[in-house]
């Protein structure tokens, strides 16, 4: 009975020791992981800084301004071509411009801007919110 | 096992047969040994209970810990804040995030001068790939008796590994931090320098060393990077233009006192400062002084206007030069009139500016220009700030000269810093390099009345719509500035032929947001401005270029065609004319 017992018993340390051992070697490695882990991360922080100072260098005004003026053939920009959201001409509206295909434009929201294939112009009187000439008409 | 222990198991709590005790221990008990036997047992039951509830203390804990109050691995590691040291030194950036100073990791090479066999060979291989290094000196260093010199600091990548492929025993590479400016020459003055061992010794970099080294978030700037290109960009075209020797420009917020832009030229490149030469490094926007010219008076009328020394219709007669002591005040173009007060500014007449200042007195001259700060240096959060040259003693001619900008020298920075406090309402505010957030309340100081502003305004506007800085009308944004040609002093006297061509304007004129300030060193006249190199020609212009490529970036919007007057129906040129035919004229 005694034997049987410290049988047990000596299983159960035994079992314990090996566990601990392997527990430990589990740790040791996870923590070697995580230094890696760590160092590469350091890593990629000093090259994405790296890569923050090319971009910021590769942005430098001059350089745009050189490159611009190269491929895109653009002029400065002038202040006659800075107008005010009240300074543009009507929008299209509905009647005069029905859209095949394409959803309704609403005459309450930000959707109803007019695309660019569409005439930016019109000489109907602007039925938009913020002027409403025919509210009923426009409503959705 | 023993034969003895199988036959007697080992039972610590047994009783087991003892001898008794000899000497007089056993004879006091007096053979008493069942008792004995008792007692010992008793105590090893204690000391066995005491163990055993330790060790089911001890149990309880460990399942307690373990089990019960331990919380599973947290499923995202956190970062040990502790551990993130600041490594580096922290970034410089512009009020949109733009990068104008960085630490990066860069290879230093360094040698063992006792491994070296043979300096001069070394030296002159090195000196083939380190266009910089000096071979004899190299040579030199490295035929000591030393462990460690350093040969050259910060190098690029493919120099190192040029270096790495020369094999050379007892050459090493250390890692360091080498400090980059990725915007080079633009911003140069602003963000300033550090030495190679990491430490501010210019600029911003100076200033805000011990704040750099510990700071984990990058300083921000209140200069706006695509703003500086382009008054840089103006500036040095207007310099090439003319043939000046330098220029400088600032752009401050009306408001806040903020500096947007500072462009000092020629400037350097930070990334090599040791070839720069000692005019490229020096700031002509805050460490420079200049006599300023015309564009004082402005703070002669405001002065005036404000005490009530003069009202807008007061006439004075500019047809005869002012003589006082050996010393003549004459008008760039000179003019056969009694001229009111706004018809001074407007054709910047310096004879009727020096009557004004004379019926102001040197004392409110003086009050209205310390109140303005051009008498005591700016406050900046730059080292390089200069001392005003300021007349000892003042007297009467010094009055005189300063009320059109002769005397006295200031820098760019206090003037424009001036101009602000006079057409923002009034409120000097300190100008400063960092950005300010908007909730922030800016502290002020009132140096003149609202009422005197909003006339200064108007009056600058009158400069600019009919008189000397006629070029500075921008199409889409309404100017209002004040022209100033001053001639230099060379050799204790005044050159005509070398002047300082400045303009200072701020838009939209009717409620300023920015001061813009420009100068341009020694210009001289061209053919197509027939001759002309003074602030009209030259500064006025390039301000309107500026406003009209930065405005929008700035946000402020165009005001569309505004209705000018005809010069004659102009409301404050008709009111003074009113006001000076009702025979309010100031005798003289």
């Amino acid at each position: 009975m005694i034997r049987f017992g410290l049988v047990i018993w000596l299983i159960v340390a035994t079992g314990v020791a090996v566990g601990l051992y392997h527990v430990n070697y589990r740790v040791k490695e996870l923590q070697e992981e995580l230094k890696r882990v760590e160092r590469d991360i350091k890593q990629e922080r000093e090259r994405l800084h790296v890569l923050e100072a090319e971009w910021s260098y590769l942005n430098r005004p001059s350089r745009l301004a050189r490159l611009a003026r190269k491929h895109l053939h653009m002029e400065t920009l002038q202040p006659e071509q800075i107008v005010r959201v009240e300074q543009l001409p009507p929008r299209i509206t509905r009647r005069e411009m029905p859209r095949p295909g394409g959803p309704e434009a609403r005459g309450d929201g930000e959707d109803a801007v007019p695309l660019p294939r569409a005439k930016p112009w019109s000489l109907e009187p602007q039925l938009s919110a913020a002027t409403p000439f025919a509210p009923g008409e426009d409503a959705p | 096992m023993t034969q003895d222990s199988s036959q007697r198991p080992l039972r610590p709590c047994q009783p087991r047969e003892a001898a008794p005790p000899r000497g007089w221990r056993g004879w006091l008990r007096g053979g008493g040994r069942t008792v004995r036997l008792e007692t010992g047992r008793t105590r090893l039951l204690v000391t066995g209970l005491v163990f055993a509830c330790a060790f089911a203390v001890l149990g309880l804990r460990v399942l307690d810990v373990a089990v019960l109050r331990g919380a599973p691995e947290p499923a995202v590691a956190q970062r040990d804040a502790a551990r993130v040291e600041p490594s580096r030194r922290a970034d410089i950036v512009d009020r949109n995030g733009h990068v104008l100073a960085t630490s990066l990791p860069a290879p230093s090479l360094y040698a063992n001068p006792r491994e070296i066999a043979e300096p001069e060979r070394v030296a002159a291989r090195l000196a083939e790939i380190l266009p910089e290094l000096s071979q004899a000196r190299a040579a030199r260093r490295m035929a000591t008796d030393r462990a460690f010199i350093w040969i050259k600091r910060g190098l690029t990548p493919r120099q190192q590994a040029r270096i790495n492929r020369l094999g050379v025993p007892g050459l090493y590479f250390r890692t360091e931090s080498k400090r980059v400016y990725p915007q080079g020459k633009l911003t140069a003055h602003v963000v300033g320098l550090t030495d190679p061992d990491g430490r501010g010794i210019a600029g911003v970099e100076k200033t805000f060393d011990d704040l750099l080294r510990t700071a984990r978030r990058p300083l921000e700037l209140s200069l706006d990077l695509r703003v500086q290109h382009i008054l840089t960009d103006e500036l040095s075209r207007t310099i090439q233009a003319f043939q000046g020797i330098g220029g400088a420009g600032l752009v401050m917020d009306a408001r806040t006192g903020e500096l947007v832009a500072m462009a000092s030229l020629p400037s350097f490149d930070p990334d090599s400062p040791g070839r720069a030469s000692e005019a490229a490094r020096f700031n002509r926007a805050t460490l420079g002084v200049y006599e300023m010219g015309s564009v004082f008076k402005v703070f002669t009328m405001a002065g005036a206007i404000d005490r009530g020394v003069v009202e807008l219709g007061d006439r004075f007669d500019v047809s005869r030069p002012i003589r006082t002591g050996g010393f003549s005040i004459r008008d760039f173009k000179p003019k056969d009139a009694k001229l009111t007060v706004p018809e001074i500014f407007m054709h910047s007449s310096n004879i009727g500016t020096a009557k004004i200042a004379r019926e102001m007195g040197t004392e409110t001259q003086q009050a209205t220009l310390r109140k303005l700060g051009l008498t005591t240096p700016a406050q900046v959060e730059l080292p390089e700030v200069g001392d005003p040259m300021v007349p000892t003693p003042w007297r009467p001619i010094n009055t005189l000269t300063i009320s059109y900008g002769h005397g006295l020298a200031v820098t760019p920075l206090q003037l424009t810093s001036a101009v602000a406090a006079t057409v923002n309402g009034g409120v000097r505010r300190t100008p400063t390099l960092l950005a300010r957030n908007d909730s922030e309340t800016i502290p002020g100081e009132r140096v003149l009345k609202a009422s005197t502003s909003r006339t200064m305004r108007r009056m600058m506007r009158l400069v600019v719509a009919y008189g000397t800085g006629e070029k500075a009308d921008a199409r889409g944004y309404r100017i209002g500035g004040k022209t100033g040609t001053a001639d230099k002093l060379a050799d204790g006297r005044y050159s005509s032929d070398a002047h300082i061509a400045s303009f200072v304007g701020a838009f939209p004129i009717d409620d300023p947001r920015y001061v813009i300030f420009a100068m341009v060193d020694e210009p001289k006249g061209q053919s197509r401005t027939f001759g002309y190199a003074t602030g009209g020609w030259v500064a006025a212009p390039l301000v309107r270029r500026v406003v009209e490529r930065a405005a929008g970036i700035l946000g402020v919007p165009p005001q569309g065609p505004a209705h000018t007057p005809e010069k004659d129906d102009h409301p404050l040129l008709v009111k003074a004319r009113a006001q000076g035919e009702d025979g309010n004229v100031a005798a003289d």
